[in-house]
């Protein structure tokens, strides 16, 4: 902020003043100039003055006659004018220094080298087979606990929440629709591997691995059960969540997920303030409602439930057989241990069989009908593109419905691209907006016909077990079973007792 | 935490430690609550308030810069910038520590509560359940239905979205009509002085006598002040253009500028639109009060008309008023304030944009073409002049278009379709204000204060002094631009000095053996440009009297015109029509029926 | 009994098969993707030819102390004395509060020789509100502008200045050329 006292060959014209700083101890000097423009306008006069002919003078300037060019003001011009540092909108020319200055260079300070990517690649791998081993083999809920203490410090708070799988949906989906997009390495595996993970182990990665899941699933303080109708009608708002992640992101619009990441500004401890007070509002309805992020918002659980469902080795409340102990029944905050179906009312057979018909004909039609309505829906969602939201003021400023103009609007009108462009590549954008929506639609009547063709279905099961799809492999229903009891040694066979 | 393998102990948990982890959780709790509560009036703080007191500290400080004396302000404005950088880097700093003393609360909080919990434990007692089978087909049902009622509150979402009125651009399709043919152009007053910039309407019935105070061939006025139902307009000296039924000029001040277009039938306002603002101009870029900040005359090809303002910013409106495209061209840096006019060639939008030198003495002034329909440069020639105030004129010689330009050093004649220069004579000193005229195969320029010089405008190449023969030394005119029939040249200068030349001659020994009379309008000064109609020279004074000479070759006021007002910008002259822009009024002379 | 039978193995082929296509679909998907890729990672820059310094970086960066700060390229710099990125427009040529620019005193003015004054930017106060920024390029050689500073920058997926940049101005950049600076091609 000081400045040292200007050198003393300027003094000689005795125009300095002083003037007190406001901070103790130090003072400057400062010079009477002009205002910038001033300045320069007098510059400019100079400049004409010193060309004119001298019968050229005679005329009516105002500027040159009326304008009193003072004693102090012509100097200063002409010193100026003589020092490179001219004030112009031209570029000044770079100074020739004296006194021997080295000029700085520009600090760049670098990024996280590219390698360190590697390295949460090879964390997550190595979480993975770890938290497989802990839910498989040794099936202890402390050791998963510990898992997920690290993840939440590693994934979370340590990489700040960024790689993650569930954005890297976005990342994949964007890679599709966008070709110059380079995806990078990492977003592809970590969108990759917990899937295949899935496919064989179950939902490992959700169970351990995952920040997100984490930091839920340690808040569980005191899990009330919900219903199982509202946990099916609330578990659609996922799907609707992933499927309009996918369509904004194959449309470059907006990183829907990563965006709305509730619990990212936990990580960073900052943040947009909003999500950050819905993170907290999740953390509080999570001490209640077990995983509410993971259960009813998670674009990536649902990728993994319908890949759970398949999968090879799901996870299992008793290491062995069931026993029908009843005791697992209320283990599960999450909703996912299903029990044993008795016989379903045989006098209902003909109607239930009648509805399972009237749904599975309703399919095709719920699917045409939501991919019209997506259609429809098309044009109001692009809006979330830029471009079009760009286009759309564009036009109201244009067409003079509107007064002033807008920051990307007077960005716009500086590149020189004309409305008629922009229009043209915004309803390019609008009708991908159009197709998308109706994928987006029918995507979404799918999934509730889908979702009412599978209640209507009378399953047959006998004996509890932990829903592939649903379960998150967090370990808590182990140590509800007695014949874990019993595989650990705690509790002795009685049977084998006997027979011993 | 959720050490349940000890269940079997845990039964007979000690009630101190349960107490114990239950207040531990309590404490734990309220602490966070807390800390939560500063951190939300931290946020709110920096929201909401700090940015007032920084637009205070704003004003504060322009208060100072407009009274550096007071010292009592300035010291306040120094206090109170401290304040504030203090504040905001110890806020910063706050929302920091907070979080993590928020993080460790509920850190902590997490931990008794789940000591509680444990403490709390009891085992699983699984009670008899209902009946099985109907337990779960009633689940079953009741799932459906919500997911039913989950559909039909997609459907509600869904309406709403599509009812919410969103503002939905139009693209619109583009009007291939073509630039005007040369009739269409003749037949209107479309660019600044006319048909080609010449100042001559090919139309011979206009009026040769009006008079405001009786209403004689006064068709209408309108208020340009905002009285008797007119609009009220920024300044400007511009002048006005007309294309059909359609009236342009446009108005500034430093913080705004507009177009406006009225209707030549009514004396209307059609239309007025802000000129949206994109030059970065410094707080105390200012012009020349002469000058004023809408000095260019616009132009129009009857599809758009186009406008340009001191400050670099062109921009095209369509008939109806909407905005085409505009753009920035740099901001101008010309001694008195940028305020050469438009020209047009076909549908291209043409510039004079001449500037004084960097500092390095290199020429900043170019030649610009825009393509009409998109603002798109069609083309663009460096000109190695300075800056000027005169305007360009696209004209008709022998066999071609030529876009003749006049300024210091040089006047130079350009192809107007592709910006090749034709020829170019040096040199001429001075500010060039007035625009060239053409007359046979001779182009007319106005060295000010000197003398008026013709150059053969079938030349080719660069020329040298030699090519200009100088017409007349005296009663130059500063600002106003000449006017020639082609026989004969008349110049009238700002003190209201009129002269009238002889052309005939193909070459005289003395320049003043060209001059057939002048004569001195007292007390009157000339800003409008002169404009020849019917035979007949119109010139404006700007008390608003029209003098109406005759185009002999001796001195004789035919008649007079007279409106109320102040009267700086040339006159447009249509079929039968003058139309005037005063500083007060617009008007509209006409022939009473 | 031998009917459930076929139709538990009949559920099983069909579910096999799934997990199949499944396993085969996620490997084609990421084998491609991987295939596509060239560059391992790519950082969020801003393109200071497309930055017209709106202020947004200040407000919108999720760290709260935002990650883009002003630099100074040194090379192109004029030097000024009136520097007019560092000083208030019509202010008189004096470092007091009320002639500053600067809302927080991030820019540091060293007298080098006479007519010169270097002009650093003090990282930790600057908060990328832009103001030197814009006047610099509209009134001086446009030595000052704004970047990523890529140790604060935590690299967000969707940076959410990048979606509040009213210009386009935020790219995706190499990892290896995590800069885009100025005057570095005219003056290197």
């Amino acid at each position: 902020m000081r400045q040292p006292a200007k050198e003393s060959n300027r003094d000689d014209f005795g125009m300095q003043f002083c003037h007190p700083d406001l901070e103790p101890g130090s003072s400057f000097v400062g010079w009477a100039l002009p205002t910038l423009s001033t300045l320069k306008f007098e510059m400019s006069n100079l400049k004409i003055f010193s060309r004119r002919k001298a019968k050229n003078e005679n005329r009516k300037s105002p500027q040159i006659i009326n304008h009193q060019l003072s004693m102090i003001n012509l100097i200063l011009c002409v010193l100026l004018l003589l020092s490179p540092s001219l004030y112009a909108l031209e570029r000044f020319p770079p100074p020739d220094f004296e006194g021997g200055y080295q000029m700085p260079q520009t600090q760049v300070p670098d990024a996280r080298p590219a390698v360190w990517e590697y390295l949460d690649v090879a964390v997550l791998f190595a979480a993975l087979l770890i938290g497989t081993w802990l839910v498989h083999k040794i099936r202890s809920r402390r050791w998963i606990v510990v898992l997920m203490l690290f993840s939440l410090a590693y994934f979370g708070f340590w990489r700040k929440g960024c790689v993650c799988s569930i954005g890297a949906i976005g990342n994949v989906a964007w890679s599709l629709g966008d070709p110059d997009y380079a995806v990078p390495i990492a977003a592809v595996i970590f969108f990759a591997l917990p899937l295949i993970f899935t496919l064989f182990f179950g939902r490992i990665f959700c169970a351990a691995v995952c920040p997100l899941g984490a930091i839920q699933d340690l808040v569980v303080v005191h899990p009330i059960r919900i219903p199982m109708w509202l946990e099916s009608a609330l578990r659609l708002f996922a799907y609707a969540y992933l499927a309009a992640a996918v369509l904004f992101a194959v449309t470059s619009s907006v990183l829907l997920i990563c965006r709305y990441d509730p619990f990212v500004p936990i990580f960073r401890l900052g943040g947009s303030f909003h999500i950050f007070i819905l993170g907290g509002a999740l953390l509080i309805i999570g001490l209640f409602i077990g995983r509410p992020y993971c259960r009813f918002i998670c674009p990536y659980g649902v990728i993994l439930r319908l890949l759970g469902r398949l999968s090879r080795k799901p996870v299992t409340i008793t290491p062995d057989e069931c026993i029908h102990c009843r005791l697992c029944e209320d283990a599960c905050p999450f909703n996912a241990i299903e029990k044993p179906t008795t016989d379903w009312p045989e006098d209902q057979y003909t109607t239930d069989k009648r509805r399972l018909a009237l749904l599975l004909l309703l399919v095709p039609v719920l699917i045409a009908g939501l991919a019209w309505a997506g259609a429809r829906l098309g044009e109001p969602m692009s809006r979330a593109h830029r471009k079009v939201r760009l286009a759309d003021r564009i036009y109201l400023e244009n067409t003079g419905q509107v007064k002033d103009i807008t920051d990307p609007s007077k960005a716009f009108r500086g590149t020189g691209q004309t409305a008629q462009e922009l229009y043209t590549q915004a309803n390019q954008i609008r009708s991908e907006f159009r197709i998308g929506g109706a994928v987006f639609g029918g995507f979404i009547g799918f999934v509730i016909a889908g979702t009412l063709v599978l209640l209507s279905i009378r399953w047959k099961r006998t004996d509890y077990i932990a829903h592939p799809g649903g379960c998150v492999a967090c370990g808590r229903c182990f140590e509800f079973c007695p014949r874990e009891h019993l595989r650990r040694g705690i509790i002795v066979n009685p049977a084998k007792d006997t027979n011993g | 935490m959720d050490n349940k393998t000890n269940t079997a102990t845990t039964s007979s948990s000690p009630p101190v430690a349960l107490s114990a982890a239950r207040a531990g959780a309590g404490v734990a709790a309220v602490f966070a609550l807390i800390i939560a509560g500063f951190l939300i009036g931290n946020w709110i703080e920096m929201t909401f308030f700090f940015p007032r007191q920084e637009d205070r500290l704003l004003e504060m400080k322009q208060a100072v810069a407009a009274d550096p004396a007071d010292e009592q302000l300035t010291l306040q404005v120094r206090q109170m910038d401290q304040t504030l950088m203090q504040k905001r880097f110890r806020r910063l700093d706050f929302s920091k520590k907070g979080g993590y003393l928020l993080l460790g609360c509920v850190t902590v909080l997490l931990l008794s509560l789940k000591f509680a919990q444990y403490f709390e434990y009891r085992h699983p007692m699984p009670q008899p359940q209902p009946d099985q089978t109907a337990e779960q087909v009633r689940s079953a049902k009741r799932a459906r239905f919500s997911v039913t009622v989950a559909l039909l509150a997609a459907a509600v979402a869904w309406i709403v979205a599509i009812v919410w009125p969103l503002v939905q651009f139009e693209a619109p399709t583009l009007i291939e009509t073509g630039p005007p043919t040369i009739e269409e152009v003749n037949a209107n007053w479309a660019t600044f002085r006319g048909p080609q910039g010449q100042g001559i309407s090919p139309y011979t019935n206009i009026p040769i006598k009006w008079d405001a105070e009786n209403g004689t061939n006064i068709a209408w006025e309108t208020s340009l002040r905002g009285e008797n139902g007119g609009p009220e307009t920024l300044p400007g000296f511009n002048s006005p253009v007309i294309w059909e039924n359609h009236i342009f000029f446009c108005g500034a001040t430093r913080q705004q500028r507009q177009v406006y277009c009225f209707d030549l039938q009514t004396g209307q306002l059609r239309w007025a639109r802000d000129v949206p603002m994109l030059a970065v101009i410094d707080e105390d870029w200012e012009l020349m009060e002469d000058t004023g900040y809408a000095a260019c005359t616009m132009a129009t090809d009857g599809r758009r008309a186009y406008t340009i303002f001191p400050t670099g910013d062109i921009a095209a409106f369509d008939m109806e008023g909407n905005l085409v495209w505009n753009k920035n061209l740099g901001l101008p840096q010309s001694a008195y304030g940028y305020a050469s006019s438009l020209a047009m060639y076909e549908d291209l939008v043409i510039i004079q944009f001449d500037q004084f030198e960097d500092d390095d003495g290199n020429p900043q002034s170019r030649m610009i073409a825009l393509d009409g329909a998109t603002g798109r440069m069609a083309w663009e020639t460096p000109r190695p002049v300075r800056d000027s105030w005169s305007s360009p004129v696209v004209v008709k010689t022998a066999d071609q278009f030529q876009l003749i330009t006049c300024a210091e050093p040089s006047v130079i004649a350009y192809n107007p379709a592709d910006g090749q220069m034709i020829w170019s004579a040096a040199e001429l000193m001075g500010d060039m204000a007035p625009s060239p005229v053409i007359a046979g195969n001779k182009a007319y320029f106005i060295e000010v204060y000197n003398r008026i010089v013709a150059v053969k405008t079938d030349s080719t190449g660069k020329l040298t002094e030699e090519a200009f023969e100088t017409i007349a030394e005296d009663d130059l005119p500063d600002i106003t631009s000449p006017i020639t029939d082609g026989k004969l040249l008349w110049m009238i200068t700002t003190e209201g000095i009129v002269s009238c030349w002889d052309l005939t001659p193909e070459s005289v020994s003395d320049p003043s053996e060209r001059m057939l009379y002048d004569h001195e309008f007292e007390k009157e000064s000339f800003y409008a440009s002169p404009v020849l109609a019917g035979s007949k020279l119109y010139l404006l004074g700007n008390k608003g009297l029209m003098h109406i000479l005759d185009t002999g070759r001796e001195y004789k006021e035919q008649t007079q015109g007279k409106i109320d007002d102040m009267c700086y910008a040339s006159p447009a002259v249509v079929d039968g029509t003058i139309v005037i822009r005063g500083i007060n009024n617009l008007w509209c002379i006409k022939a009473n029926p | 009994m031998a009917e459930q039978k076929t139709s538990l193995d009949r559920r099983r082929f069909f579910g096999q098969g799934l997990w199949g296509a499944c396993f085969a679909g996620i490997g084609t998907a990421a084998g491609f993707l991987l295939g596509k890729t060239k560059k391992p990672e790519t950082l969020w820059q801003i393109d200071p030819s497309k930055c017209i310094a709106c202020g947004n970086c200040a407000t919108y960066c999720v760290l709260e102390h935002s990650a883009v700060k002003c630099v100074q390229a040194y090379a192109i710099c004029g030097y000024c004395d009136f520097c007019p990125g560092y000083l208030e427009p019509g202010a008189r040529l004096s470092t007091g509060a009320e002639n500053e620019l600067c809302p927080t005193g991030a820019i540091e003015r060293n007298f080098i020789e006479d007519p010169y004054y270097e002009y650093n930017i003090i990282e930790d106060k600057c908060i990328a509100c832009g103001k030197c920024v814009k006047a610099c390029e509209a009134f001086g050689n446009g030595s000052l502008f704004l970047q990523v500073r890529h140790d604060r920058c935590v690299n967000c997926n969707e940076c959410a200045i990048a979606a509040a940049c009213p210009a386009d101005a935020f790219v995706r950049v190499p990892v290896e050329h995590p800069y885009l600076l100025k005057g570095v091609k005219d003056h290197a």
